[in-house]
């Protein structure tokens, strides 16, 4: 029982009277992304969503989510905690890039506060040489193509030094050789920065090598 | 220690949203403080009426809320000059609270006193009213006690000649409003389309004949329509000074058999058959500069002349009222029970009936309302003042001034004309 | 260990759940105490026994009844229309820069122009005399003030169109409702439907459904209206909310009671038409198929196929004057009837002596703009009073739509919509009552707090569709990246919102200054607002008064909306080279 990564312990998670999981539970090292997957309608979002503690961001037409279980990060129970808080990372299918800013700005949103505005901007700078978007910092995000913004959302993601990071299906929208690129270019980060990742996919080929598999049943599960 | 930054981060998102909330009202409503002034309550209760100098002592620095209509230009500008006269000889403020309708006020008065607001928490210091709206007050117990005959000027009031001056539509003002300016009903009609105006309302019937479409009366609850009944019901009734007792259902059925044979015979010749009827003399009286109707009422013998300056009538329009007298009453102010500003507004009523102010209103180019003082009993030098050459539209003579029906007759005849020509 | 195993959601926080109860209470509390104190008022009995007595009661009420609903039905048609034209020919977005001029046009000013236009010696007639018609006098012809209202009808139409297609436009400009809408529009023509019938099968049945609250803020609009009513409507008998408002304002006791319940009477039709319009079957299925007709025919082209016809041939010029005529007339017939409102405003407040067959006034006078220059503290009056209710309203609205759980929201927003749908009257008795228990009657704070419970359910109404269209994802995203919930506000919501919040915020603005009856009640006459001063000086019926004064109660707003639009452009992106 190791006591750095992830911890989910979940008691019910459900949204007003149905319940989609009960009684599961994981866990996940450090540079290890995890993968898991059910069928549709398995709950496999709203666990995200309890994981990073945005329970509460549903939209108005629907219920609220329910979790009961815990959640702990490097041994610290994080369950209490509202979620801009946990540290805890979150990539979606659509790459929600904040529409009224630039490139530059969406990234400079996610950088810690704490750190001086100088280096701030190199930061910026460094980061979209990483993802080869260097020219790209004053465009706005919708003149860019759909790989282009995946790419500034998991960096953006990354850019706030997050303990462990959850991806929603990241890379569902994307096309067979971009999506191995950006594959391989995750996993090598999360592996290069030592965090615990989840993984939430419907394609057996986004599976890492030798990665482990979590599914997620109606009611009780097991880890394969 | 988790606890006390868990509720300091909220108290501080809480007052973020709070100064947000609350600033911009706030800075507004000190703007506004700057802008009105509140009213001052008055520090010591009611002086004698006998002691008129303690009087104009407490009333220095008062605010009086003068509610008053403000339908007319004219008007108020007069009562801007009323204002500025006040506030430089005794240091009064006087706001001029614009109103459509006095009946709206005493609504408020009426309100005011079943909460419970007592002598000095009113909002309404002087009211320009008269009529229906007195007798309602009166009767309600809304109004302060008695103080017109105590106001130094009264005594140059002309109640002899203008009776209308102690009776408000035949109920005893008991000194609890003061007169301010006399009305009479008048018509006014360009020369060049009515070469002989009607002098009777038998006269008028045979105007219409003549000029169908062409003449109208206000719709009736309206106070002009009204007392153009009421004129015709002078005319026509057997018997006139039944008019003046409270009404009952023999001598209402008696008196106005004969009003309405007259009415039915003269629908049909009116403005839209009868069938409609204008909201208001004003709105008449633009149709009169339009040229759709040829013939306009009103209550200020000096209304054509006041247009004619404006610019609304042109200059060949005369006025005119029956050879045989028209309906006239007086206007006056009074004081609710709970104006705070007592002592205030018993100055300001006195200024009104000074001959100066007196005069001014009088004087065409100003406001043109005739005067209640009894002008042969003032100095050489007061009569002077009320001279002045005849205006173009100007009433050429004066004619009797007929007694208003008691006001118990005003609503048997409202009702019934509703219920005949009303719907 | 058993804080850690607690639902989240129970523990969202308990500050959370004060704030919400908080906001709740401060409008809701004002709203139920003042209809509380009108129901005592208006359950009158031997009132109401008096009312039915009265002779002309019943054919007012038919007639206010009568106006209400033909003049909703043609907005709601009209409406229908053009936002089918609007969605088809993608004109939508240009539309609605010119709707805030048309929506700030206060509904005084629309009459007092409809009659400087229609009625007798009004100008169309002018125009033809004497030459076509032979008058030397204008006829005594009941065009407008007519006994069937219909004077009136055509001024309630020509106001209420600009409002809902203002709200359809913001309900297909929602982020999350448009793609949708729009892939189905497509698929729809995918399978054989030209783009109108494609529009009124697919899209209007789901677009008709949203509008349905705006529709009975007309109807409710045009059985309360008091002031449109009096410059335009038949006098004898006036329409019913004319004769309530006479009643309340008689020094008679008994003709004041009867006034109240004649108000509880309006009420309880709007009632009525509530239940109809929101709940009933028939109504729903009158106004989404019964109007299907109309929305789709004339046939619309696309833009593409305006200037082209099936050979490649450009169409000869009667065809494609018919298609434009189709397409724009309608639009066009709008604007042109509002700017010709405006020219008559502006005509008739410098207006002096205008005798009848003359085109032009004879004299002119600059009497009533000097005037309007003298009045200073009037106009300063409604600027602060506007400013304020109208910021607290937002601030209230962005508060409450970013704090309240659905359920709370969805229970609370009748009561809010309220003061919206009964008639100002009802209102203006019970914020009265409640002014004076509390001693802020003819106060600042008073008037403030009367005038923003009647702005409130405006600001709502165009808040809330671009608030709650907001992706709640982003919202997570926002926390995933470390940052607290005020600073995604700061920096993400409210910037990406600024258009809405500032058009919700103008036309707030526009309510209050709007707004004649709660000034004069609540402020106990001591405040004068522009509309306080139109009103009265329109009650003597000179021409340039109620024009000049018209035409400022539509300044005010403009320069706003004007400010708002300035404030809530988007952002524009520099040029990339790439």
């Amino acid at each position: 029982m190791t006591t750095q990564g992830l911890q989910v312990n979940t008691v019910s998670l459900g949204q007003g009277a149905r319940t989609w999981i009960r009684d599961d539970a994981f866990s996940v090292a450090p540079g290890e992304v995890l993968t898991i997957m059910g069928p549709s309608g398995s709950g496999k979002s709203s666990l995200l969503a309890a994981i990073a503690g945005t329970l509460g961001n549903v939209s108005v037409d629907l219920e609220p989510l329910t979790f009961v279980g815990d959640v702990r990060l490097h041994s610290q129970v994080i369950t209490h905690l509202p979620a801009h808080q946990r540290g805890i990372g979150l990539v979606y299918q659509e790459a929600l890039l904040f529409a009224h800013m630039t490139v530059a700005e969406n990234l400079l949103f996610a950088v810690p506060q704490r750190m001086p505005r100088v280096e701030r901007a190199a930061t910026i700078q460094a980061a979209l040489t990483e993802i080869e978007l260097a020219d790209f910092g004053d465009r706005d995000p919708g003149t860019l193509s759909g790989g282009q913004r995946a790419r500034v959302a998991i960096m953006r993601a990354l850019l706030a030094k997050p303990k462990a990071i959850l991806l929603d299906e990241p890379f569902a929208q994307l096309d067979e050789t971009l999506r191995a690129q950006m594959r391989a270019w995750v996993y090598a980060q999360v592996n290069a920065r030592g965090i615990p990742a989840v993984l939430v996919t419907h394609d057996r080929r986004d599976i890492p090598a030798s990665g482990r598999v979590h599914t997620l049943q109606r009611e009780a599960t097991h880890v394969g | 220690m988790r606890l006390f930054t868990f509720i300091s981060s909220r108290v501080r998102q809480a007052s973020r949203v709070l100064v947000l909330l609350c600033m911009t009202p706030l800075l507004t409503l000190g703007a506004a403080h700057a802008q009105t002034s509140s009213p001052s309550p008055s520090p010591s209760p009611s002086p004698s009426p006998a002691d008129w100098a303690t009087v104009e002592q407490t009333a220095r620095g008062q605010t009086v809320y003068f509610n008053a209509w403000a339908g007319s230009q004219p008007i108020n500008a007069y009562i801007d000059w009323v204002a500025e006269t006040v506030k430089r000889e005794h240091g009064i403020t006087l706001q001029h609270v614009k109103i459509s309708d006095a009946a709206d006020v005493v609504k408020r008065i009426r309100t005011e006193k079943q909460a419970g607001r007592g002598e000095q928490g009113g909002t309404v210091d002087l009211l320009w009213i008269n009529g229906e709206n007195f007798a309602a007050m009166k009767r309600e117990g809304l109004l302060a006690p008695p103080f017109a005959t105590a106001l130094p000027h009264f005594q140059w009031v002309d109640t002899v000649k203008k009776p209308s001056t102690l009776r408000d539509f035949s109920e005893p003002t008991d000194g609890l409003e003061s007169p301010w300016g006399m009305a009479q009903l008048t018509f006014f009609a360009d020369r060049a389309r009515v070469a002989t105006p009607p002098q009777s309302m038998a006269e008028w019937l045979t105007f219409a004949q003549a000029n169908p479409g062409r003449s109208t009366y206000p719709r009736v609850p309206d106070f002009h329509g009204t007392t153009f009944i009421k004129q015709a019901l002078i005319e026509f009734a057997a018997d006139a000074r039944v008019l003046s007792q409270p009404v009952n259902a023999d001598t209402f059925k008696a008196q106005t058999q004969a009003l309405w044979v007259f009415l039915d015979a003269l629908h049909p010749h009116l403005w839209r058959g009868g069938k409609q009827f204008p909201q208001s003399a004003a709105a008449m009286t633009q149709m009169v500069g339009d040229g759709a109707l040829w013939i306009g009422i009103s209550f200020n013998p000096n209304q054509a002349a006041n247009e004619i300056t404006a610019k609304r009538l042109p200059a060949t329009v005369q006025s005119w009222q029956f050879e045989n007298g028209t309906i006239g009453n007086t206007h006056f102010v009074t004081m609710p029970y709970n104006a705070p500003s007592k002592a205030a507004a018993k100055v300001v009523a006195n200024f009104l009936l000074s001959p100066l102010a007196q005069a001014r209103k009088a004087d065409i180019s100003v406001w043109g309302d005739p005067t209640v003082l009894d002008v042969a009993r003032l100095s050489a030098a007061d009569q002077a003042r009320f001279s002045g050459a005849l205006q173009p539209g100007q009433l050429g003579r004066t004619v009797p001034t007929l007694q208003e029906p008691h006001a118990s007759w005003v609503e048997a005849i409202e009702a019934e004309w509703i219920r005949r020509y009303g719907q | 260990m058993l804080l850690a195993n607690l639902s989240l959601t129970a523990r969202r926080s308990v500050s959370h759940r004060l704030a919400v109860i908080f906001f709740a209470l401060i409008v809701s509390v004002p709203i139920a105490w003042a209809l509380f104190a009108v129901a005592g008022q208006a359950l009158d009995s031997a009132a109401l026994h008096a009312l039915w007595q009265q002779p002309q009661a019943r054919s007012a009420l038919a007639l206010s009844v009568w106006t209400a609903l033909v003049s909703g039905v043609l907005a709601w048609l009209t409406a229908a229309r053009l936002l089918a034209i609007g969605f088809v020919h993608q004109t939508l977005m240009r539309w609605m820069q010119h709707l805030p001029a048309l929506l700030a046009t206060p509904h005084a000013a629309m009459a007092i122009a409809l009659v400087l236009w229609l009625s007798p010696s009004g100008w169309l007639l002018r125009l033809v005399s004497p030459t076509l018609t032979g008058f030397q006098s204008p006829p005594d012809w009941s065009t407008t003030q007519d006994p069937w209202g219909l004077g009136l009808i055509l001024a309630l139409w020509l106001k209420e169109v600009p409002f809902l297609l203002w709200i359809g436009a913001t309900q297909l400009r929602r982020d999350d409702i448009r793609r949708r809408w729009q892939s189905e529009y497509g698929l729809a023509q995918t399978l054989g439907y030209p783009p109108s019938a494609a529009f009124a099968r697919v899209v209007w049945p789901q677009l008709a459904l949203t509008l349905r609250w705006p529709l009975l803020a007309v109807v409710a609009y045009g059985l309360g209206v008091v002031d449109m009513a009096l410059i335009l409507g038949p006098t004898t008998p006036p329409t019913f909310a004319v004769l309530s408002w006479q009643w309340l304002g008689d020094a008679n006791v008994a003709q004041q009671a009867m006034g109240a319940v004649a108000a509880g009477v309006l009420t309880g039709c709007v009632a009525l038409m509530a239940a109809l319009i929101m709940y009933g079957r028939a109504t729903r299925w009158l106004l989404v198929r019964g109007t299907m007709a109309v929305v789709q025919w004339p046939p619309l082209t696309t833009p593409v196929s305006l200037a082209t016809s099936a050979h490649g041939v450009p169409p000869r010029w009667t065809v494609r004057a018919k298609r434009y005529a189709h397409s724009y007339g309608l639009w066009a017939a709008l604007l042109v009837a509002y700017l010709l409102s405006w020219f008559a405003l502006a005509v008739g407040s410098v207006s002096g002596l205008w005798p009848f067959p003359h085109v032009w006034p004879a004299q002119w006078t600059m009497g009533a703009w000097q005037q309007v220059g003298r009045s200073t503290a009037t106009l300063w009056n409604t600027f602060a009073l506007a400013l304020a209710s109208a910021t607290f309203c937002m601030a209230w609205c962005m508060a409450w739509l970013e704090l309240a759980p659905r359920a709370w929201h969805v229970a609370l927003r009748p009561w809010l919509l309220l003061p919206m749908v009964l008639p100002a009257i009802v209102w203006v008795i019970g914020l009265y009552s409640v002014a004076l228990f509390v001693r802020l009657e003819g106060q600042w704070l008073g008037l403030i707090g009367a005038h923003a419970v009647m702005v409130l359910p405006y600001v709502l109404l165009a808040l809330e569709p671009a608030y709650q269209s907001v992706d709640a994802r982003q919202g997570a995203v926002a926390a995933s990246l470390g940052r607290s919930r005020w600073a995604y506000l700061f920096a993400v919501k409210w910037p990406q919102l600024m258009p809405a919040l500032m058009a919700a915020w103008a036309i707030g603005f526009a309510v209050s200054v709007a707004q004649y009856l709660p000034t004069l009640y609540v402020g106990a006459g001591r405040f004068d607002t522009v509309t306080t001063e139109a009103v009265t000086l329109a009650a003597n019926g000179q021409r340039t008064f109620m024009s000049a004064y018209a035409a400022l109660q539509m300044l005010l707003p403009i320069a706003i909306f004007w400010l708002a639009s300035v404030m809530g452009r988007p952002r524009q992106f520099a040029r990339s080279a790439s």
